[in-house]
């Protein structure tokens, strides 16, 4: 019996040996070459983006690649003790680990924890995807092998340190420790390698920028490792776990990235191809200005903090932050200035200055109203009546817009309307001009989202991206010559070489005569109307604004430019959430976005020279009565400023 | 015995890792043999091809570079622009390209004297040239790529002929360009009287070029169109260091109507001045103003 049952197992070990055998011969001619030197992993440039200073800005791609003496000893044990403690001690494949995986698999399912050595996880970032199987194991174990033998357990272990995906694009721990503390790989202390060498596990969901309270769970998994491998006693472990992590997000910008330098590179790709800008190593040069685009970054943070701080608190589930973003556009050039995307790159990179399409609300209005100077024989002192209007759309259907206010106040000029955005006078001037010269109209300023030629454009309600919406500003600020608003101003190769030049000139799309009277209209929403904010937030100089709100207060605009730049703001959450302060009252353009514009527009400009609009030579300056619009050629109590062609 | 020999054979294993070294070295030997696959390799490759893609679009740009320090009126610079790209100069080919000019299109693109300032007074370090219809734009660059400012090139200005000719050493014969279409120069002379003054202007818009030349003028050649886009008029003449051929571009239709001319009395001269004023050209109307 025994015999029997001793020659059954020497038959299936024997089985076992020819079928490993038999396997290895097959999967052998399978496995990838592998290169002479792991050093090969440093070979792809960084391609980098530059502001229009010449300050580094971003880097894509390329690695960081630092010799294993100048990673800190307590990353390098944090590492071992977290991913393979018998690194130096098997030769490619823990048997330990092996065997405890093919337990726990077989208990636990496919959700069980692989067994893989720090060589094989090395073996599949250098060779294989991350799809999980029996064939590719099979593969990845035998690539550890042959990596074994040919090369050092130090050469091994700099080039998992180096490789390894530590997430927010930090891949090797160079720009890792440089990501989340500033500061180079051989200047990690323990309790910071700790948290860093528990991030490759699962870098999306341990994120210490979003998740940080998983993120120090993970850090006390790998301090009480490390206390079991002896690295450190576990009477340390607690006053490690004091310590303060300064997770930062002063990193550097080329190691932080930003909305700015995504948009860049996305830029970059449409004109030499998405594998010349990954793995070519250009420079790219961009308009962006250093200056400004800290100061807008930091405006739109602090900005909408301080709004979320008074808006009624969202009800459970509801859990997006508030967002905002801003883009800043030179009127001379076109060249966009300043862009941020959102609050906080780190918590959300989706760039809502390029991508996101939203409603502008009465921030569309300056569009109707051109439309309808240029194509109908009004001018700035027409005189409308504000009163409860039923449009007929078709057939079947009507329109009946209501102010704001939900007030009617009679006869006005149409500076006026525009000064304190009446809804009635708006959609009446696109009733008479039509949708499709609006449409028209806007193309002309620079959109190219798809807009329904629909009567309710005249209150905003097609979406389109701040980029364009900044586009719109800057062309009526340059009194109708267009200009694509670009990021882009040339592309160099890695030795300097020039590959592209993307500047554009100007073309005149509008009569500069009725594209002034606008401003000047527009002029008096800050003066007189419902932007007079910006006033009291303390900004003095010559600019033109206008405050936008979607429906239901989902979103808030301030758009508007001084002679040499134009600036948009924009307010909102990302789920299209309403927005309530706690006080019940809805976030406007003028209450949500406008004081940043101000804050933004206040800093930048302070240094500048007083500068007008030039004012075309067919122009006059007179002064109307803002409700019968009797014109008179001197100032008269009641009467406002005005701009008109004759 | 045999179990024996497995356990045996299993501890040597655990403390040694025997197979492990044994297949890993047998895979070492064969490593040339496979095959160059995976996350690593594909990489490299790419940053192979993108090497190459981005070596050849650099050779194209200073090609183009190369080729725009050659140009002689902004006519040619701007068949030389990429649609929808830019070409960058250097200040003094700007102002060299402006020089050639005449008067009139050059105060169409800015005066003399806020030229001379952004020259001189500025940081101004490069233009860059764009295409607009039939005419362009020069962007003045400065060092770090601000617009200093945007000038425009008329239709006019673009088309005008350069009143600076590209000199070569040698004669007409030696240049292959104008195989074919050599011609007497004191014919083409006397051709140049006999037609009406509004055709010559189409033809020839610059005859003062022609008094620039060291005389005698022996020879006159056409080339036709080429990459850049213009076709040539190729003058030959005799000094001090023997056969020259200045060349200067002409639009395609002067270059049409010119070798309709010759082909029309013959490969090797012009037709007979007499014969021509009262017999106009195939193709040319006869205008009152013919002496």
């Amino acid at each position: 019996m025994f015999k029997a049952l001793l020659r059954a197992v020497n038959a299936l070990i024997v089985i076992a040996i020819l079928s490993a055998a038999v396997l290895t011969l097959k999967s052998a001619p399978q496995i990838p070459r592998l290169p002479e030197d792991l050093r090969v992993l440093a070979s792809t440039p960084a391609t980098e983006i530059y502001a229009r200073n010449g300050e580094l800005i971003g880097r894509l791609g390329g690695r960081q690649y630092v010799a294993l003496d100048r990673i800190s000893p307590h990353f390098i044990h944090a590492v071992l003790a977290a991913e393979d403690k018998r690194f130096y001690h098997h030769f490619g494949i823990d048997h330990l680990a092996v065997l405890r995986a093919l337990w726990l698999n077989i208990r636990q399912g496919d959700d069980a924890p692989g067994g893989s050595s720090i060589t094989q996880q090395l073996a599949k970032n250098l060779f294989f995807t991350f799809k999980r199987s029996w064939e590719r194991k099979v593969l990845e174990a035998l690539a550890a092998v042959a990596i074994e033998d040919r090369f050092s357990k130090e050469e091994i272990l700099e080039a998992y340190c180096n490789l390894v995906y530590f997430g927010r694009f930090a891949y090797g721990v160079q720009r890792a420790a440089r990501t989340y503390f500033n500061k180079s790989a051989h200047q990690l202390e323990l309790h910071e390698a700790a948290l860093l060498a528990g991030l490759p596990n699962a870098p999306a969901r341990l994120d210490p920028f979003n998740y940080l309270p998983r993120a120090r769970e993970r850090q006390r998994t790998i301090l009480v490792r490390m206390a079991r491998a002896g690295y450190i006693q576990p009477q340390q472990i607690d006053s490690l776990m004091t310590c303060p992590l300064h997770i930062t997000n002063v990193a550097p910008p080329p190691e932080r990235g930003s909305y700015a330098v995504d948009a860049t590179l996305d830029q970059a790709r449409e004109h030499i191809g998405n594998d010349a800008v990954t793995y070519g190593g250009v420079r790219i040069f961009t308009t962006i200005d250093a200056r400004l685009q800290r100061i807008a970054e930091r405006v739109v943070a602090t900005g909408v903090d301080l709004l979320e701080l008074n808006l009624k608190v969202p009800p459970e589930g509801d859990t997006g932050r508030l967002e905002g973003g801003l883009v800043a556009v030179e009127v001379a050039t076109g060249q966009i200035l300043a862009l941020d995307g959102g609050r906080n790159y780190l918590e959300s990179p989706y760039n809502r200055a390029v991508i996101s399409r939203r409603q502008p609300g009465s921030a569309f209005k300056p569009v109707i109203y051109l439309a309808a100077l240029e194509n109908l024989p009004i001018s700035p002192t027409s005189v409308f009546v504000d009163e409860p209007v039923i449009l007929t759309i078709d057939k079947n259907r009507t329109w009946s817009p209501r102010n704001y206010t939900k007030k009617y106040l009679g006869s006005m000029t149409l500076k006026y309307a525009l000064e304190h955005s009446i809804n009635t006078v708006a959609a009446q001037l696109i009733y008479k001009v039509g949708p499709m010269q609006v449409v028209e109209t806007a193309r002309r300023l620079g959109v190219n989202s798809a807009l329904e030629p629909h009567l309710s454009l005249a209150l905003g309600s097609t979406g389109i991206t701040m980029v364009e919406m900044a586009t719109i500003i800057a062309t009526i600020a340059r009194q109708g010559v267009f200009i694509d608003s670009r990021l882009l101003n040339r592309i160099e190769g890695i030795g300097g070489e020039p590959l592209a030049e993307l500047f554009s000139v100007g073309e005149e799309r509008f009569d500069a005569e009725i594209v002034y009277q606008l401003i000047d209209m527009l002029t008096g929403v800050i003066d007189e109307g419902t932007g007079t904010i910006i006033r009291r937030k303390g900004f003095s100089g010559v600019a033109f604004g206008k405050t936008g709100t979607s429906s239901d207060y989902r979103d808030s605009w301030f758009v508007g430019a001084t002679p040499t730049l134009a600036v948009v703001v924009w307010v909102g959450y990302d789920d299209n959430r309403q927005m309530f302060r706690a006080n019940g009252q809805g976030v406007t353009g003028s209450s949500g976005a406008a004081p940043i514009w101000a804050d933004f527009i206040i800093e930048v400009t302070a240094s500048e020279p007083a500068r007008e609009f030039p004012c075309p030579r067919g122009i006059i300056r007179t002064y109307v009565q803002p409700f019968n619009g009797h014109i008179s050629p001197t100032k008269v109590e009641g009467y406002i400023p005005v701009a008109i062609k004759p | 015995m045999l179990f024996g020999l497995f356990v045996v054979l299993g501890l040597v294993e655990w403390q040694t890792h025997l197979i492990e070294r044994l297949i890993g070295r047998w895979l070492n030997n064969h490593n040339t043999e496979r095959q160059a696959w995976g996350t690593l390799w594909a990489q490299e490759e790419k940053t192979r091809q993108a090497s190459k893609q981005l070596e050849g679009e650099a050779a194209m740009t200073v090609q183009l570079r190369l080729e725009a320090d050659r140009v002689a009126n902004f006519g040619e610079l701007l068949a030389l622009v990429p649609s929808g790209e830019s070409l960058s100069i250097s200040p003094a080919k700007f102002v060299g390209l402006y020089l050639s000019l005449p008067e009139e299109q050059r105060a169409e693109i800015i005066k003399s004297i806020e030229l001379l300032a952004y020259y001189y007074t500025s940081d101004w370090r490069r233009a860059l040239i764009q295409r607009q219809g039939d005419g362009g734009a020069a962007l003045l660059l400065d060092a770090h790529d601000n617009i200093l400012l945007t000038l425009n090139i008329s239709p006019a200005a673009a088309a005008a002929i350069s009143g600076a000719g590209r000199l070569q050493r040698g004669g007409l014969a030696h240049n292959s360009a104008f195989a074919g279409r050599i011609y007497l120069g004191e014919k083409f002379i006397s051709y140049l009287f006999v037609i009406p003054e509004s055709e010559r202007n189409r033809i020839f818009p610059d005859p003062t070029i022609l008094l620039s030349l060291p005389k005698p003028l022996l020879q006159v050649g056409l080339a036709p169109a080429s990459n850049s886009g213009f076709a040539y008029i190729g003058f030959e003449t005799s000094g001090a260091e023997g056969l020259t051929v200045i060349s200067y571009p002409i639009s395609d239709e002067a270059f049409e109507r010119l070798s309709f001319a010759l082909a029309w009395q013959g490969s090797d001269t012009l037709f007979d001045p007499v014969a021509g004023a009262d017999e106009p050209l195939p193709g040319f109307e006869q205008d009152s103003e013919a002496p």
